[in-house]
């Protein structure tokens, strides 16, 4: 069990590296190339788990579900996340079981591996505050879905304010 | 919120199947359902599986009059692949001044259609930074149960009409009908929300209208649903060849 926080951002190179992330977390830059989920159930069905495209992101799902900090830096697209930070989620959905079950009055996939898990999104770049809505809403959606204890929004532009959030939460 | 755009008769409507399925998946199948309600109209269905699919994507926007976009829910969102093509629609759109009116059609697995409204307030958002006009948009709950249960009906139909020639033979009576209609009948009223919504949102597109977004689901019973979905996996996960303890696995 990964007792280590994830931090997962879509930061270039040069910027990522200006900024210090405490020891208490692995890092994952979304930048990295990586295939797109191909929605075929792969994850739940047939390698129960793990995708089953062998890249950098095969075992996300289990590393989104046994860390119990996860930090996102993510681009504003449209009040959701940059194309990099997608990928990694959409990737991570064996973190769940492919059953169904009620949360929250909605039905959603039960947690293959219950634990404790906090979810933070930093949204990056120009948004509005029509996006802003969305972003906070998309937030606590996920949330809810990946059945973790607290998620929440923050909107900031200065890497300063990252890095205090980041050593805030840890 | 209701107002008249501009009527679409002769005019091109294209329809993006945005999932990133090369074959099947509930999101093409409600675009086949959508195009049958566009009888008449210039419909061009084109889809974008991935990056590879993008510029012919592009094309199809420049040649539109009003776009409909059928999509799977990903995380409550737009599916990663398609983030991208929409940044660069945005560009080509500000660019060359397109102004088309874009609706969607959001589909998730879960059974309530209400969890597709941040995804089409997502394409809302995409209409403001393009300047494109949105025209609302349908969700659609139970996606994969609806596309699944749609491949019975040719079984159904043989069944009824075999039951009703052999009930004609026998002596037919309402009770033997509806008995031989049964499976056809829960199938239809499965479906029904889901067909309604689609008629309402390609009468929306004849007449260039916009509208508020309408939610619909597949008409079971959630503690029905959750029953069905849950065999559906297992009977997939025994098709992939794995047995449904393995689908635990930690």
């Amino acid at each position: 069990m990964n007792a280590k926080g994830l931090i997962i951002h879509d930061l270039d190179d040069k910027t990522a590296k200006t900024i210090e992330f405490p020891d208490s977390y692995d890092v994952i830059a979304a930048r990295e190339k990586a295939a797109f989920c191909q929605g075929c159930f792969g994850c739940w069905l047939k390698t129960p788990g793990a995708c089953v495209y062998g890249d950098c992101l095969k075992e996300m799902g289990r590393r989104m579900s046994t860390s119990s900090q996860i930090i996102v830096i993510t681009r504003n697209f449209y009040g959701g996340y940059s194309p990099e930070i997608k990928r990694i989620f959409d990737r991570s959905i064996s973190a769940s079981l492919p059953f169904f079950t009620y949360r929250s009055g909605q039905i959603h996939h039960p947690q293959r591996v219950k634990r404790e898990r906090k979810l933070t999104f930093l949204f990056y770049g120009e948004i509005s505050e029509f996006e802003k809505e969305i972003g906070q809403k998309l937030v606590k959606a996920n949330g809810i879905n990946m059945a973790v204890t607290e998620a929440k929004a923050e909107f900031k532009n200065q890497i300063e304010c990252w890095e205090d959030i980041v050593w805030s939460i840890q | 919120m209701e107002h008249s755009v501009k009527s679409y008769q002769k005019k091109k409507i294209v329809i993006l199947n945005t999932s990133p399925k090369k074959k099947g998946g509930a999101s093409r199948y409600f675009s086949k359902v959508l195009k049958r309600c566009l009888v008449g109209l210039a419909v061009e269905v084109c889809d974008i599986c991935g990056q590879w699919d993008y510029e012919k994507g592009f094309q199809a926007l420049e040649q539109a009059d009003a776009v409909v976009v059928s999509a799977p829910l990903y995380m409550d969102g737009i599916p990663g692949h398609m983030l991208s093509f929409w940044k660069e629609a945005e560009e080509l759109c500000m660019e060359k001044k397109l102004d088309f009116m874009l609706y969607a059609i959001s589909n998730n697995g879960f059974v309530e259609g209400i969890q597709n409204k941040l995804h089409l307030a997502m394409y809302e958002d995409w209409c403001r930074c393009s300047g494109c006009t949105w025209g609302g948009g349908i969700g659609i709950g139970g996606g994969v149960m609806l596309a699944a249960t749609s491949f019975s009906y040719p079984i159904f139909l043989v069944l009824g009409i075999i039951g009703t020639v052999t009930g004609v033979m026998g002596g037919m009576t309402v009770t033997h009908f509806f008995t031989a209609w049964l499976g056809f009948l829960i199938i239809l009223f499965f479906h029904l929300g889901m067909y309604v919504t689609e008629i309402m949102l390609g009468q929306r597109i004849r007449k260039g209208k916009a509208g508020e977004n309408q939610y619909t689901r597949v008409l079971v019973p959630g503690i029905l649903f959750l029953l069905f979905a849950d065999l559906f996996m297992v009977l997939s996960g025994l098709g992939k060849g794995t047995l449904p303890h393995k689908l635990l696995r930690k």
